[in-house]
């Protein structure tokens, strides 16, 4: 069934059906090309020799009057062949010897058998191909052999990099704590996990042996005369490229095709081979689970305190959806969403994953995906209609879930935060950077004229979060997109961020959280939205919201939070909880 | 009876010259039927004392003893009893092998087992609730709560005294974590499971666990009964873990503490009973459901 499943997604890939026809193309003459053509290519003819592409001889013909374009036919099943075979030895090789090292435990051992590979790798493989086929003595059989073991370690070398990062993976932990073999966690949790590069790195490689063995067979330590394979054809070509140019053109072409349909037909398959390509057998699940019985369609709406008509409104949201053309017709992550932030308030959304609240956020900051359209009847930040603005830049500051994914980590924290503020602000780098230590003082970093210097791997996650925020400040924009801002934070990391938004809504901040955690959005929010299916399900006050939700889905929710004052043990049904 | 016992377990990670004591002198023991909550934060060393009781990093000192009897890496014999404990991981998206349907990862664990002891894997999949379709999918087409029931399907195929679960709900949304909890809750309780429940949310671990211990720079900071330590925390850094957790049914302190309403009095949630229909309730002091 597996099987049926790769064909399928095999054929479904145009690119992948090209690449086979092509390399079929070059099997077929492989087969075909000595059977029909043998004679053309050997006969010598001396009135002939030495001529320019003619009707009689497509591609010319060589010192000895045979025909190039027949040579180059016959040529493909010798030069794949020993293309073929070098490249499966040093797929043999390379991968026994990466998976070896990578099974490796003890670090010293290890480190050892992985800077030998370095070493090794040092030196070019032509010139080891050159140093074994020496050894080995010349002839099309040491040549491939030669090859092989000269790119063994190329092999060696990737699989043992994607193999260590796959050991590190939790299913192998678990394989290896259920007792499995070693053998068994190397060929069936490691092994097929590589397997997609290594698909890739064997077909393009075979195109790379093709060349290493022409290279041989141009320095005759190669396929010796009589027989024949492209790079001999091209040697002798070359001598007369000036004469008959299209001698040399046959067996280049023929080199260069070669290559290019197997690394493409090695992408195909290692696609293929993917079994999150094969999902498209399952329909998407397009509609949300059911929340539980009826009124789950019905906005809860929980009165509000009075609202004044001229009060600031740093965000205004009318009828925003946006949706996502799919297969299967158009999926709408987010259905006709309405809300808007005042000035120095908290606005929670809260949801759990698909509910289309991070891509409500997202859709706000102008950074929603590509294949997403947005549309809304109204976007408006601080009074100023967004919605033609392709860029928000010094109207949103957002801040995401993981600091250390969000700060770029090859930049210093001074860089990245003074960026913005040259680039739309016009500022010099000296009042730029004043600016930035300033925001970085507001805070609550400590030694903010240190950190500035340092680069984000040198921060803790909760210091990373705080420069995160303080990028937002430095461009004193009216709104803070937050975007699970807490949830990678250690628990008294987390309160510290809390606080530090608490404060910047004192000094007048808009402020929208997004998150999942009800306990963050309880401590912080003074409204709060709650988001199923792309849609507002619930809203109001917070305390209204937590404490008599009216939505089933609300209630569902509350109840799966932990409330840690709860003592009557029935969070998890446990009845006797200090038994 | 003792299911598991950690003694003075100290681990040492050497990189070049430097040395980073990970964990250092740390005792545990955990009943039979029991659950141990080991709450920290990052860096505390709780994930490394997991790990080397699994036998993933080795000890620099120290012994773990399963049911009596020491682990000692060396020895092959030992390998049915290092069975005795399994783990479940952190990250739903690491810890199934993306490659193999849920079947052929439950079937190989199953696998492990004689014959006669040996769990069928539709047994396996009715254990945690899920839903019999879902044995032909591949873990991308799982959500997280679902990733997370194969991984402890995975684990219980080897028939575990104890399960040492490391953050599992770390990376769920809260419905998924409380589902998943209340399945672990069951599924111990049916099958006398020890456990050893790693996490930093105390408010979870209050809970799930009978007793805590809390870590700090990989050292045992304070110990004792889950709602004690709760409620009156004596070290300064776990009453500052105790502090910091949110409270959002006493709202946002726009009110005061009397007019906070509380879970247990005349909350409308109160009346919910918490336990769901996703776990099937059995008869108390129950034992593994025997093999077909």
């Amino acid at each position: 069934m597996l099987s049926s499943l790769y064909v399928r997604a095999f054929f479904k890939d145009r690119a992948g059906v090209l690449a086979l026809l092509g390399v079929l193309v070059v099997v077929l003459l492989a087969i075909l090309g000595p059977i029909f053509a043998q004679d053309a290519a050997t006969r010598i003819d001396a009135s002939a020799a030495g001529g320019g592409s003619s009707a009689a001889h497509w591609l010319g013909t060589d010192d000895l009057g045979r025909d190039v374009l027949a040579r180059t036919i016959v040529a493909t099943r010798l030069s794949l062949l020993l293309a073929i075979s070098a490249t499966l030895i040093a797929g043999v090789v390379g991968v026994a010897w990466g998976l070896t090292l990578a099974s490796v435990q003890h670090p010293r051992m290890r480190a050892v058998g992985s800077n030998i590979l370095n070493v090794v790798l040092a030196f070019p493989p032509i010139i080891v191909a050159i140093f074994i086929a020496v050894i080995l003595g010349v002839g099309g059989r040491s040549a491939a052999i030669a090859v092989g073991v000269a790119v063994a370690p190329r092999f060696a070398r990737v699989v043992y990099t994607l193999a260590s990062s796959v050991s590190a993976r939790e299913y192998v932990h678990a394989a290896r704590v259920l007792g499995l073999s070693r053998r068994r966690v190397l060929l069936r949790h490691i092994l097929p996990n590589v397997a997609d590069t290594l698909w890739i790195a064997t077909f393009l490689e075979i195109s790379g042996a093709l060349l290493f063995i022409s290279a041989l067979s141009f320095l005759g330590l190669g396929v010796q005369p009589l027989a024949f394979d492209w790079g001999s054809l091209l040697t002798s070509g070359l001598d007369n490229m000036y004469t008959t140019p299209a001698a040399v053109l046959g067996p280049a072409v023929m080199i260069v095709v070669t290559g290019l349909v197997f690394g493409f037909l090695g992408e195909a398959v290692a696609r293929a081979g993917n079994p999150q390509r094969w999902a498209v057998t399952r329909p998407k699940r397009l509609s949300p689970r059911s929340a539980g019985g009826a009124g789950s369609e019905v906005l809860h709406e929980h009165r509000l305190a009075e609202t004044s008509a001229n009060e600031e409104m740093v965000l205004r949201v009318e009828n925003l959806s946006v949706t996502i053309p799919t297969e299967d017709g158009e999926f709408c992550p987010v259905n006709q969403v309405s809300f808007e932030v005042r000035k120095g308030e908290v606005l929670g959304i809260v949801g759990e994953s698909g509910s289309g609240k991070s891509l409500t956020a997202m859709s706000i900051a102008g950074i929603a995906p590509a294949q997403a359209q947005v549309v809304a009847d109204r976007l408006e930040i601080a009074g100023e209609d967004q919605l033609d603005k392709p860029r928000r830049a010094g109207q949103v500051a957002m801040v995401f879930q993981d600091p250390m994914n969000s700060l770029n980590p090859a930049l210093r924290i001074t860089t990245q935060m003074t960026e913005s503020l040259r680039a739309h602000r016009g500022l010099t780098a000296a009042a730029a950077s004043l600016k930035a230590l300033n925001a970085l003082r507001d805070v609550h970093l400590t030694n903010p004229e240190t950190r500035m210097r340092q680069y984000p791997h040198e921060l803790s996650g909760g210091m990373r979060q705080r420069v995160s925020v303080a990028m937002g400040l430095v461009m004193s924009t009216p709104l803070l997109l937050a975007d699970e801002p807490t949830t990678a934070l250690d628990v008294t990391t987390q309160a510290q961020v809390i606080s530090l938004l608490r404060d910047l809504r004192a000094e007048g901040m808009g402020i929208v959280i997004v998150s999942h955690d009800m306990g963050v959005i309880g401590e912080i929010c003074d409204r709060v939205l709650v988001m199923y299916g792309g849609r507002i399900v619930e809203r109001g006050l917070v305390e209204k919201v937590l404490t008599s939700p009216q939505h089933p889905y609300t209630q569902t929710l509350i109840d799966a939070v932990p409330d840690i004052d709860d003592d009557s043990g029935r969070w998890l049904g446990k009845t006797e909880a200090t038994s | 009876m003792t299911a598991l016992e950690v003694r003075d377990l100290s681990v040492v990670y050497r990189t070049g010259r430097a040395e980073m004591h990970a964990v250092s002198g740390v005792n545990l023991s955990i009943g039979a039927g029991r659950t141990v909550g080991l709450v920290g934060e990052s860096g505390s060393g709780k994930s490394t004392v997991a790990k080397a009781i699994v036998g993933l990093v080795r000890p620099t000192e120290g012994t773990v003893l399963v049911d009596g009897h020491q682990i000692d890496r060396s020895r092959e014999r030992l390998r049915l009893l290092r069975r005795r404990v399994q783990m479940i991981f952190q990250d739903p998206n690491s810890s199934l092998n993306p490659r193999l349907t849920v079947r052929s990862t439950l079937a190989e664990a199953a696998a492990l087992l004689p014959r006669q002891q040996r769990f069928e894997v539709d047994e396996l999949i009715d254990l945690v609730s899920l839903p019999p379709h879902l044995s032909e999918r591949f873990p991308h087409e799982l959500s997280g709560g679902q990733k997370q029931r194969v991984a402890i399907a995975r684990a219980l195929a080897v028939r575990p005294a104890v399960l040492v679960a490391d953050e599992i709900t770390a990376s769920l949304d809260v419905s998924a974590q409380a589902s998943v909890l209340r399945l672990l809750a069951d599924l111990q309780h049916r099958l006398q499971l020890s456990c050893l429940f790693i996490t930093h949310d105390l408010a979870v671990v209050k809970h799930v666990a009978h007793d805590i211990v809390v870590m700090r720079f990989g050292e045992v900071v304070e110990r004792g009964q889950a709602l004690d330590i709760v409620a009156e925390p004596s070290h300064e850094y776990t009453k500052a873990l105790i502090a910091a957790v949110p409270r959002p049914f006493k709202a946002t302190g726009h009110e005061p503490a009397s007019r906070r309403p509380s879970m247990s009095e005349g909350h409308p949630l109160g009346r919910l009973a918490p336990r769901d229909a996703v776990v099937s309730p059995t008869a108390p002091g129950g034992s593994w459901p025997s093999p077909k």
